[in-house]
């Protein structure tokens, strides 16, 4: 009986436990269902420097579930270049800490792509980007994650208050390669998400 | 008649004239009363301006104590967040870095650091920096600090400083001074970024100084002694006002 007791319990605290440890995190994109929204943007395709050519829903890598975005891009090399992807969507990140998505480069690709995250917030679509970008290591999933609390130093030529995360419009990931390297193929987004 | 008429006002108006004349000659001078015009005003000031040289107005930095402090780096999530040795310091000889890597062998906040390994060889200067590239804008705050930890069984004399990329032209703005590390011990190093702090070399911060900072670098020098073969460790680089 008492076996029987310490095995209810055991089990009812790995399951509330493990409730507890989901609900940190809010999944906004994993790319199950399709693109979800994710485009590359109109006046994207049109500027020489961003060099993104195609989107599409991948079985090959993914971070969470079982698909991810395939970017598809060619990346010159000796000049700034940028891929980016984007969805328009309006979200109020009050309870939320944290924006992170995940990237990954095949093992063959070159080291030196960059990647960022970049929000439109507020009222007068205010372009924001993050204020460092994070290396992308080939071969691994690379997170990109930032601060949303007030006084985060995450984001560029704004200080960051409460009105800050309650009105995004849109979410950008952009994978950058400043001058090097030269790559040409995929890139995979996945597992977008909010952490409180 | 007509031409008498004519002469006779032709002497009265002398007379005036001549009358007035030393009569105001002759009159003691009277303070003036006149209020000035906007424009003999303006044109005084030019002339008081000429006088003397033109003083600009030097921001003095606060003298009160910091009592607010934001942590910008602590390296508590298992990552350096951007730290690194530059790639241009692992080509230079005179800089000796050899790895930067999160550990929880020392901390001053939380439990984790950076530690940095490093060999420096002595009998020159050298120096080992790691650095952080991210736009941000300190200009709501007074201080930048970081702890620096050198182990109880490293040698004395390395000192450590920062070093700031600042602005558009990405200018390279190194501390006037640099703080003696002592084994054992936490040190915390401390720059004003005030408008008008005497902090810096080459350079008197301005109001844009603060705003926009792309580069954070910690830099520990041996100048010509110690040799020293081994860790130091980084940690709660933050921001105070």
């Amino acid at each position: 009986m008492i076996r029987k007791c310490l095995a209810v319990t055991a089990v009812l605290s790995f399951v509330l436990t493990g409730t507890l440890f989901a609900a940190e995190e809010t999944v906004l994109f994993s790319f199950e269902r399709g693109t979800e929204g994710w485009e590359i943007p109109d006046w994207a395709y049109e500027k020489p420097d961003h060099v993104q050519e195609s989107i599409a829903i991948s079985e090959e890598f993914a971070s969470h579930g079982s698909n991810s975005l395939e970017v598809q891009a060619a990346f010159p090399g000796r000049r700034w270049t940028g891929a980016m992807v984007e969805t328009m969507q309006y979200f109020d990140w009050s309870d939320y800490s944290e924006l992170a998505c995940d990237i990954y480069l095949p093992a063959d690709a070159p080291a030196g792509l960059k990647g960022k995250i970049i929000l439109t917030v507020g009222d007068n679509w205010q372009w924001v980007e993050m204020s460092r970008t994070i290396d992308i290591v080939p071969g691994e999933w690379t997170t990109l994650a930032a601060d949303l609390t007030p006084g985060s130093i995450d984001w560029r030529r704004i200080q960051v208050d409460d009105s800050f995360r309650a009105d995004v419009r849109k979410i950008s990931v952009r994978v950058e390669s400043p001058n090097h390297p030269e790559y040409e193929g995929p890139f995979f987004l996945d597992n977008v998400r909010v952490i409180r | 008649m007509q031409s008498f008429k004519r002469s006779a006002m032709c002497f009265a108006v002398f007379l005036i004239a001549v009358g007035g004349y030393f009569l105001g000659g002759c009159a003691p001078e009277e303070p003036s009363t006149r209020v000035e015009t906007p424009a003999e005003t303006a044109v005084d000031l030019t002339m008081a301006e000429r006088a003397e040289p033109v003083r600009e107005e030097v921001p003095i930095p606060s003298a009160d104590p910091i009592t607010q402090e934001r942590t910008l780096y602590d390296f508590e999530r298992g990552n350096l967040s951007g730290w690194e040795i530059p790639q241009w310091a692992r080509a230079q000889r005179d800089y000796v870095a050899i790895n930067a890597e999160v550990s929880d062998e020392a901390a001053s906040s939380g439990e984790h650091s950076m530690k940095v390994s490093a060999d420096f060889p002595g009998g020159l200067w050298t120096a080992a920096l790691v650095e952080i590239q991210q736009y941000l804008d300190l200009s709501a705050y007074r201080v930048i600090r970081a702890d620096v930890y050198l182990p109880e069984d490293a040698p004395m004399g390395l000192n450590v400083s920062l070093i700031l990329t600042v602005g558009e032209d990405w200018r390279f703005v190194e501390m006037n001074r640099s703080f003696p590390l002592i084994p054992g011990e936490w040190v915390t190093i401390t720059a004003n970024i005030e408008p008008g702090s005497y902090d810096w070399k080459r350079i008197v911060p301005d109001e844009k100084f603060a705003q926009d900072v792309r580069k954070i670098a910690v830099r520990v020098e041996s100048n010509n002694r110690p040799a020293y073969t081994g860790d130091l460790f980084i940690d709660n680089v933050r921001a105070g006002r």
